[in-house]
């Protein structure tokens, strides 16, 4: 598994078209000097010698020098990962949590006004474009109307002491924060409304209502505990996906992640710094699915039988 | 006494491209005592389901009832949700159909009758589980079972196991839905001795609907048979052999007859 | 409404130029005023321009779209300043195969696009349409070239008469017979640069209608990029950035650049441009190089190797609360020059802020290739030399002055370059900058072939000292345009780049100065001394108090 990721992560960037020295385009850089460039990167050596060298690198965790940054790739990664798994792991939680909540109470009322407002802010949280949603936020709430800072996750300059600087962080981030989980909510909200309501009528419900048991009992112990293996499930496989949610918000926002470094690794060419970046991505998505199985296995006592047989 | 007062049902359809009404149940009235057997019979589609979800309330929101529903003098059609959870399991127990997916499938089939006994009872801890180990004894199942969740459990181990949760509180009376669908013959004829056994021994007022009229007759002292929402018959199994009051009984009984000489 | 926009502000700029006189004087130049600079990260540029807006930056530099002079043109709280620049924007030919190997089909296709129309349709007046080979603002412009003013009809008939002639179908045929085949225009996609997509449709369409039959081609860059290096494409548009010195028409034109990874894509190959050309590179002297440029220019104007287009006007926008820019035609408000002496309009002195659009990176000298470094690091390092500007001409700068010899040596002539540097310029640290120092830095970028000053120092023979504050550069050859390949290299210092153990991995902006505790080992002596780079954030720099510039007398 890991053996294919290596492969494939070094083949697709090398089989992109172009290459980071070909992509160039400086009358004060001669083919000389476009040639000294190309074996500073090590592009010169064969590509069975790069192979090798790319993998050491990558199992050692060392990942080499970035070809655009020019510093190495775990220095780079370090400094921008904090910022987007602050960003994605809050919004991430709060959108699930709100969207879950949301998506129960719609269920359990069905027919209501409350369904009815859950269902069609689910849908438009759903579909809206991030970046529209986005910057009208920060043109709303950032600069018509003054309440939070424009950019970065730190005034310039930064307040002094530890209390203020973590306060003046949370201050930047809740912008951000809150338009991802604005965005993100709406998914949970209706995945969570169907799926509840679809349990809700299922035979053990009725039955758990004929035994008189309280309404509590029956919604959290019977209903929410038979929903929370899907649920986490899908909330451990959209990790790796959410990560492509970044890159628009750390633009907008002017945040250090790692989102927008994906990206101009990928597009620059920057091999060391494209090929680490999915690596790690692909650990993330080994991991996040190894620990559905695993919170699966624990949560679903059917899993070990017959996994998912009952949808 | 459950008694039930000229009961009629009416299912309200409210979809968005139907709107109208199914009438499931006409005037029906009936009454089981404790210590009683009664079955009720009727082909699918006749009403004795609703009738039977009827008793404990648990019709879908919407579904128009009318008539009364006494239990010991008690109408239990005015009740509200709560005044109705006071009763359930505790006086009127249910069996569901065998085939029916009745246990949660992700709780133990023992913490289903850990709940009722805790809810219900405010037993907890040991009390409980020396209950819940009675219990399934009763229900003809070995104890450790109770540590298992549904789907572990073989079609007659639910059964029994769902007769266990069903005497957890000791109720008065006991609706049965067809408890013997869905099993073997063998099996069945357990499950049905089981549920006379308690019936004599605790004093069990048992309503039994089933499509079977043979198994109801060999178990049940009275018979109420159901036809298109209507009661067609009403007596003992000996008064619906001898003296037959419809055409549709008739014919059931001769259907029944036929299978005894057989066998 | 744009067009009176634009209108007014080139009248203000000519006229303040005018008013200032067009000799640049150094000496009303000192240490910076401003204590505190930050250059503050902004990625977005909507967010920028908000920032900007509510009074969170002072300068925006860079402005590139029309939506966004147009807002800010309407803020009464901020100046904007508009300059020529050396961006260019071309149409390429395949001049190798047929058709674009004949002469007369590439200057009626000149002929054939409306440029006028299409700059002023997709820039709203903010670029203006190119017709040569330089742009007007260098020093080394030829206005005296052949011109294809648009006419269809001119460049129908000059096929005509050539002996061409028109198929059924209105398709191109040569006097040979053989009729244009379709042709794919790469360009850029629209999502990546839309303007770029746009003007190749419009090309396309110009010369579908007088019988070549286009087609553009959008494509990713880096996809384009690599087709134009392996010659494997009919026609492209392409933005050049191009550079003060004339030379880089060589890097362009010169049949010797049809190599891998040169920049001659067209393919040009012309014995008496070859000539010119090289006789602009190899110029001993200003006049030779003057007099080679201008024949290249006119000789380029007539074998068309590419068509420009058009070239971008370069933005900048300035809070009114601070006062004392520098503008000129050429050279916007954010500038070095507006740095040294900007000052708040009124009350107490105050940090500036000013936009930098992109993260700089590892802020290695060595490594750095990315503007945004350099947006950092061009405070920080000092030439021997700098740019005057209003002329873009060269001034002194380190160097108080300096000789450009040829010399007979062993292997033929060569240029001499001899620097007498300033005696008080001084290291952040406090130590003296020397003759020494530049020598050990041009030995040191050639000793170890750094790729990005590859192009600079591999014609150096040797650099010597004979004095502390003079410094003799002999090349292998002759060329004028060696002085500003030398001169106009930053200076690093010898003591702290002597212990540099690799070059391609030194981050001098995260190391501590072992003596001062308030520096990194990126240090330099200029103007402005680096304080702090918080990733993400903002870089801090702050006024160098003993700047060598010394302050006017006041």
């Amino acid at each position: 598994m890991l053996a294919a990721v290596l492969v494939l992560n070094f083949l697709l960037f090398r089989m992109m078209p172009g290459d980071p020295v070909a992509s160039i385009i400086d009358p004060n850089f001669s083919p000389e000097a476009k040639a000294a460039l190309s074996r500073m990167y090590g592009l010169d050596k064969s590509l069975p010698v790069q192979f090798l060298l790319y993998v050491k690198s990558t199992l050692t965790f060392d990942f080499g020098i970035s070809f655009l940054t020019g510093r190495p790739v775990l220095d780079e990664l370090r400094s921008r990962l904090p910022n987007t798994v602050f960003l994605l792991g809050t919004s991430l939680l709060i959108s699930s949590f709100l969207g879950t909540w949301l998506g129960m109470a719609a269920a359990l009322r069905r027919g209501s006004l409350l369904e009815k407002g859950v269902l069609w802010s689910g849908a438009v949280s759903f579909s809206f474009p991030s970046f529209f949603v986005q910057l009208l936020l920060l043109m709303a709430f950032a600069s018509a109307l003054p309440l939070f800072p424009l950019r970065g996750t730190l005034s310039v300059p930064p307040p002094p002491g530890g209390w203020a600087l973590a306060g003046d962080y949370l201050w930047h981030m809740a912008l951000p924060v809150f338009s991802l989980s604005l965005l993100g909510f709406g998914g949970w909200a209706l995945y969570v409304r169907n799926l509840m309501v679809k349990i809700l009528g299922e035979d053990f419900i009725l039955l758990a209502r004929a035994r008189g048991l309280p309404r509590k009992n029956i919604v959290w112990r019977h209903a929410f505990r038979t929903l929370l293996p899907p649920l986490l499930t899908i909330f451990l496989l959209s990790l790796p996906g959410i990560v492509s949610g970044a890159v628009i918000t750390e633009t907008v926002f002017s945040l250090h992640g790692v989102g927008r470094f994906l990206l101009e690794a990928v597009t620059g060419h920057d091999y060391p710094a494209a090929g680490a970046s999915f690596f790690l991505l692909a650990l993330l998505t080994i991991g996040a699915n190894l620990l559905s199985d695993l919170l699966y296995g624990i949560t679903d006592p059917r899993v070990r039988l017959d996994r998912g047989g009952r949808g | 006494m459950i008694s039930v007062e000229k009961l009629s049902i009416t299912y309200k359809r409210q979809s968005a491209r139907e709107r109208g009404s199914v009438k499931a149940l006409r005037e029906v009235s009936l009454s089981v005592e404790k210590g009683q057997i009664a079955a009720l019979a009727g082909e699918s589609g006749s009403g004795k389901s609703s009738l039977l979800m009827a008793i404990p309330g648990l019709l879908p929101p919407g579904t128009e009832v009318t008539g009364r529903i006494l239990l010991d003098g008690t109408d239990l059609l005015t009740l509200s949700e709560e005044e109705l959870n006071r009763l359930r399991w505790r006086k009127i127990a249910l069996i569901p159909q065998g085939a029916m997916n009745s246990f949660t499938p992700v709780l133990t089939v023992g913490r289903h009758v850990e709940e009722v006994l805790s809810v219900h009872l405010g037993l907890t801890g040991r009390a409980a589980a020396e209950r819940i180990d009675s219990l399934f004894t009763l229900a003809g199942l070995e104890g450790t079972l109770a540590g298992r969740y549904p789907h572990e459990l073989s079609g007659g181990q639910k059964q029994r196991a769902a007769i266990a949760l069903a005497l957890a509180c000791d109720p008065d009376y006991l609706l049965c839905d067809e408890p013997t669908t869905a099993l073997d013959v063998i099996t069945q004829k357990g499950v049905m001795d089981t549920l006379k056994r308690l019936a004599e021994e605790k004093g069990l007022g048992l309503l039994l609907v089933s499509h079977d009229l043979p198994l109801a007759a060999s178990v049940a002292s009275r018979i109420f048979i159901l036809k298109d929402g209507l009661l067609v018959e009403e007596g003992t199994p000996r008064d619906l052999i001898t003296n037959p009051q419809s055409v549709h009984t008739a014919a059931l009984v001769n259907a029944l007859l036929e299978l005894e000489e057989e066998s | 409404m744009k067009k009176s926009l634009i209108a007014t502000l080139l009248l203000l700029v000519f006229l303040t130029s005018g008013a200032f006189g067009s000799d640049f004087d150094l000496a009303r130049y000192g240490a910076p005023k401003i204590e505190d600079l930050y250059l503050v990260i902004i990625r977005d540029p909507d967010a920028q321009l908000l920032a900007l807006q509510r009074g969170k930056v002072d300068i925006l530099g860079d402005l590139h779209r029309p939506v966004d002079v147009e807002a800010l043109s309407k803020n009464k709280d901020v100046e904007l300043s508009l300059a020529s620049g050396f961006h260019g924007f071309f149409l390429g030919f395949n001049v190798r195969t047929f058709p674009w190997n004949r002469l007369e089909l590439r200057r009626s296709a000149w002929q054939a696009l409306p440029r006028e129309r299409m700059v002023r349709d997709l820039f709203g007046g903010y670029a203006e349409p190119l017709s040569t080979f330089l742009p007007p603002v260098s020093p080394y412009f030829e206005p005296g070239v052949t011109e294809y003013p648009f006419d269809p009809e001119a460049a129908r008939k000059r096929l005509a008469e050539g002996g061409w002639t028109w198929n059924d179908a209105g398709v191109l045929v040569s006097p040979e017979g053989e009729a244009v085949p379709p042709q794919k225009l790469l360009s850029p996609t629209a999502s990546s640069a839309p303007t770029t997509a746009e003007i190749a449709v419009r090309i396309a369409e110009a010369l579908s209608a007088i019988g070549i039959p286009v087609e553009s081609e959008p494509m990713d860059f880096s996809a384009m990029i690599s087709r134009l290096d392996e010659r494997n494409f009919q026609m492209y548009v392409l933005a050049w950035q191009m550079t003060r010195d004339p030379d880089s028409l060589y890097a362009f034109y010169s049949s010797k650049m049809d190599v891998r990874g040169g920049y001659n894509m067209p393919g040009i190959s012309d014995p008496a441009l070859d000539e010119a050309l090289d006789r602009l590179r190899f110029a001993p002297d200003e006049g030779a190089a003057r007099s080679a440029s201008s024949e290249a220019q006119k000789l380029l104007s007539d074998l068309v190797p590419v068509v420009p287009i058009y070239s971008r006007y370069t933005i900048s926008a300035v809070s009114k609360e601070w006062k004392g820019t520098l503008v000129t035609d050429r050279t916007t408000a954010d500038n070095l020059w507006s740095l040294l002496v900007m000052e708040p309009a009124s009350g107490p002195m105050r940090p500036l802020y000013m936009v930098q659009s992109d993260e700089p990176r590892a802020l290695n000298p060595f490594t750095s290739s990315s503007a945004y470094d350099w947006q950092v690091m061009g405070l920080i390092y000092d030439s021997l030399i700098a740019v005057d500007p209003y002329t873009l001409e060269t001034i002194p700068w380190l160097a108080e002055s300096w000789t450009i010899e040829t010399k007979e040596g062993p292997e033929g002539p060569r240029t001499v370059l001899t620097f007498s540097l300033r005696k008080n310029a001084r290291w952040h640290d406090g130590r003296p900058l020397t003759s020494r120092d530049a020598a050990f830095t041009y030995e040191f970028l050639k000793k170890n072939g750094i790729p990005r000053y590859l192009d600079n120092v591999e014609n150096i023979e040797n650099v010597d000292c004979p004095d502390d504050f003079t410094l003799v550069v002999t090349m292998k050859n002759t060329s004028f345009w060696h002085l500003h390949r030398i001169a106009g290299l930053p200076v690093l210092p010898r003591h702290i780049v002597e212990k540099v153990a690799d070059w391609r991995s030194w981050l001098p902006a995260s190391a501590k100065h072992p003596d001062d505790p308030s520096l990194t080992l990126l240090i330099g002596s200029g103007p402005f001394v680096f304080r702090e780079y918080r990733p993400g954030e903002y870089v801090r720099m702050g006024r160098n108090e003993t700047f060598w510039l010394e302050n006017p007398a006041r």
